[in-house]
């Protein structure tokens, strides 16, 4: 008996699926249609999601896809048989015997049948790396540059653009599945960690507002100290500034509280710059104020009642006038008091006052003021204001370095430091870091009255 | 969450002779030092440690709970460092549960799934662990689909709730208001826990080859909060009724390429563009000067990083792997003016810009063991001059070395 190997063209046996052919040159791809469909050399098929496709070829070779697979039939003759496969899973069974060739190309190498009967698997993934393993006899595997490897039933390699590497031992079917299992948990893992990064972004820019708002500082002695500062307008003739700060072992604050004696616009910013003073007497007049240091034990406060504007630089007193101007408005109170722990340690009393030369100091206990600069090498200022009671009340002024800490002495007035304020009486001490500058401008009619 | 997830694993244990469980690990160390406007911070170190059992439940199921621990004693570069003070400390731990129901024959994958974090942040040397003025508690719960174009490509939609709260967080003003009866010293409607925050995330992903060689992902996420305890300030620098709601959307395209010289050197090259918008109702107030600081947090930032990985090393060994990236980031707050030094606002928008570089040099020893040396520098520049409270132009670096595990 004699046997006659079929001579034929390739054909698609099978199609389970979406499965596309596209013919030698031609630029679409078609369905594939009713199985079997006959293939010619240059033919291409590609396969869908979870779709399947069987492809006989010359001299009883089989060709197995699976989905999300692209290959294309470059020669199949009686003594050749090759195949592209441009990306995806495919399983060659080939019928290489009496020297025919079977072999099957990828972007990075190429596998062929060693041997009557082979069964091999190339899988191509991103980029063209491939993988083969053979499940049945002897393949030999060859790189772009020309390295070859000899592979045995149960071996794998993996190829990619830098050639073959090292054969291993191709995992078992239960090895295998634990293997895509993990590739499939690692990648879920991946996402899962991903996603935190929206979420800490959203954190991170919360606490960015708040230091950039000057809320989260840190004070002279390295230590915490929270700030907030505001605005309270409980009328329209009223507001109050108010610096609050928060330790572990309390609250603090500082607040300038004024009655105008005039309603007061909804934008606050040109009462503001006003305060200072000017060339021309301001539309607002401060009738009266109160600054406040206080802490949960007490407070120390310095009221002022009668403002009204004067043009210190038109009045009889020639040693309060601003130079560099014609004219300096300024506000002058007709009374001003000193209350520690609201008892009265200091005050002045007058009648529209145009000069505080004129004041009247009311009969109190005899009070002395020293300002110094007790440490050298630290921007740290001391003023004592000594009672002949014994009392005694100190304000310290310290410029802040920026992560804590007290700055050099040249820091002071520096733009970039932040101001620690303390004042000291009664055997206790009320600190208040300053965000601002604005109490200095608010306190200067405080500090023109010692 | 935590009796969750042991009642999961226990019940997964119970029926262990029908249930794959597949351990996946992970453990970085790092030590090293952060250097900060030119003042080196103390040597410290870095840890990152994941633990996730994986749990086939059935062909179509299954669960991956996981936990997260994380501690930075020394910050890294894409940090917030304008906030930056000599003692600063990071942990943060996460515990996680996701199911992913992945039929074989379906291109959709469904993942439902919650977490629950809790972040310990301390900036200063009196704060201790679990006092941090910044510490968080953020609950997730939410879940994913993925539709599966040309494995292992795919599409992925996302939706999260959350909540963040912030323990330690209370306003001074809220706690004045009580304390200090009698004084002016708050405004009404002031709220405490003005940080917490509640919202939703939505989330879309993408994958796909562009030609033989080149991948492309891109992703587009969107975190809507609202916080209801914090109400928006007006012109007056009071409180209105409504609470201020925030829309951060960040979008990211990246390009990625193989390239290889030789069986010994190989190179992966990345192109990643990224653009964030946050939108916010809050405005801001400067007391001090009376002004009015409309939109105060909205921004948008853009940003370019071309990056590359370079492998060393033929097939026979794990590789030496050195990555390289170079950043380019610059963001604008459209209504917010820069200030001069003195404080005054007399610049345009404020804007910012950075500059990052990062290397890494990852050495293997043993299968799984790497030993892993890090440089990361930043510098940062703007037009805002007034720096009493975050510092806008810096030059940061992070030089770390440790050793990373992976199971």
């Amino acid at each position: 008996m004699v046997s006659v190997m079929p001579v034929r063209a390739a054909v698609l046996r099978e199609a389970t699926g979406l499965v596309q052919v596209r013919s030698a040159g031609g630029d679409s791809w078609r369905p594939a249609g009713k199985t079997p469909r006959p293939l010619g050399e240059g033919d291409g098929v590609r396969t869908g999601f979870n779709a399947k496709a069987r492809v006989d070829l010359f001299g009883g070779t089989v060709l197995e896809t699976a989905g999300n697979a692209h290959v294309s039939i470059e020669v199949d003759g009686r003594s050749h048989t090759s195949v592209h496969a441009l990306f995806g899973a495919v399983t060659i069974r080939a019928e290489a015997g009496g020297g025919r060739v079977v072999s099957v190309r990828t972007p990075v190498c190429v596998a062929r049948a060693r041997g009557e009967s082979v069964v091999f698997k190339l899988t191509v993934a991103g980029g063209g790396s491939t993988t083969v393993e053979v499940l049945e006899g002897v393949a030999g595997v060859e790189d772009n540059r020309g390295n070859s490897m000899i592979l045995r039933k149960g071996q794998r390699i993996e190829v990619d653009l830098a050639g073959v590497h090292e054969p291993t031992a191709a995992p078992t079917p239960v090895q295998a599945r634990k293997m895509d299992f993990m590739a499939l948990m690692r990648r879920e893992l991946g996402f899962e960690l991903g996603r935190d990064a929206d979420f800490a972004a959203a954190a991170r820019e919360a606490r960015r507002g708040e230091r950039e708002l000057g809320r989260v500082l840190t004070d002279a002695d390295g230590r915490r100290v929270r700030v907030e500062e505001y605005v309270v307008r409980p009328a329209a003739d009223r507001v109050a500034l108010v610096v609050m700060n928060g330790r572990p072992d309390g609250l603090s604050y500082y607040s300038w509280n004024a009655q105008f004696t005039t309603t007061l616009p909804l934008n606050l910013e040109p009462v503001f710059a006003a305060l200072g003073g000017g060339a021309a007497a301001a539309p607002w007049t401060v009738g009266s104020f109160a600054t406040t240091f206080a802490d949960s034990a007490g407070s120390l406060v310095a009221r002022g009642e009668g403002g009204h504007q004067v043009d210190l630089n038109a009045n009889a007193d020639p040693l309060d006038d601003i130079a560099g101007t014609a004219t300096a408005f300024r506000t002058l109170y007709d009374r001003f008091g000193v209350y520690a722990d609201g008892v009265l340690k200091r005050e002045f009393t007058g009648a529209n006052l145009q000069s505080y030369a004129d004041r009247t100091i009311t009969a109190l206990p005899v009070v002395v003021i020293n300002t110094s600069f007790p440490d050298a090498a630290s921007a740290r200022r001391q003023t004592t204001e000594d009672y002949a009671d014994g009392t005694k009340i100190i304000r310290e002024a310290l410029a802040l370095e920026f992560g804590g800490g007290v700055a050099p002495r040249a820091s002071f007035g520096s733009p970039d430091a932040n101001v620690e304020r303390r004042v000291t009486f009664g055997g206790r001490t009320i600190r208040v870091v300053m965000p601002s500058n604005a109490a200095t401008t608010l306190e200067q009619t405080a500090e023109q009255v010692r | 969450m935590i009796r969750l997830l042991i009642i999961v694993i226990a019940s997964a244990a119970a029926s262990a002779g029908a249930l794959e469980i597949t351990p996946i690990a992970g453990i970085q160390a790092l030590g090293g030092a952060h250097f900060f406007r030119g003042e080196r911070s103390a040597l410290s170190g870095n840890a990152d440690a994941v633990f996730a059992p994986a749990i086939r439940w059935s062909e179509n199921w299954a669960l991956l709970p996981s936990a997260r621990s994380t501690y930075e004693g020394t910050r890294r570069a894409y940090d917030i460092l304008g906030t930056a003070t000599p003692a600063q400390e990071r942990m943060e731990h996460k515990l996680a549960l996701r199911a992913v129901r992945a039929d074989p024959m379906s291109r959709w994958r469904l993942k439902p799934g919650a977490s629950y974090k809790l972040s310990f942040l301390n900036e200063t040397k009196d704060e201790k662990w679990g006092q941090g003025l910044f510490d968080e508690r953020l609950w997730t719960i939410g879940a994913e689909a993925e539709y599966l174009t040309r494995e292992p490509h795919s599409v992925r939609a996302s939706v999260d709730w959350f909540d963040a709260s912030y323990p330690n967080y209370t306003t001074l003003e809220s706690q004045a208001a009580t304390q200090f009866g009698g004084a002016t010293v708050a405004r009404e409607l002031v709220g405490d826990r003005a940080l917490d925050r509640s919202g939703a995330r939505l989330g879309v992903a993408f994958d796909l080859p562009a030609g033989e060689r080149v991948r492309l992902d891109a992703g587009l996420s969107t975190v809507w909060s609202r916080y209801g305890k914090q109400k928006v300030v007006n012109e007056g620098g009071q409180f209105d009724a409504d609470s201020r709601a925030d829309f951060l959307t960040a979008m990211t395209a990246a390009a990625r390429m193989p390239h290889e010289w030789n069986a010994d050197l190989k190179a992966l090259a990345s192109l990643t563009l990224g653009m964030a918008v946050q939108s916010s109702n809050q405005n801001g107030y400067d007391a001090s000067r009376g002004k009015f600081l409309p939109r105060f947090y909205d921004y948008r930032e853009l940003s370019i990083t071309p990056a590359v990985r370079l492998i060393f090393g033929g097939a026979a060994r794990v590789p030496v792997t050195v990555d390289l990236s170079l950043g380019w980031r610059r963001r604008s707050y459209g209504s917010r003016p820069a200030q001069s030094g003195a404080g005054l606002y007399d610049g345009g928008p404020l804007a910012t810009s950075e500059v990052n570089f990062t290397g890494t040099l990852t050495y293997p020893i043993v299968k799984r063991f790497s030993l892993v040396f890090s440089l990361e520098r930043t510098s940062a520049r703007s037009n805002q001059r007034f720096e009493r409270f975050y510092r806008y132009a810096y030059e940061a670096t992070s030089a770390l070395a440790g050793f990373r595990w992976d199971w």
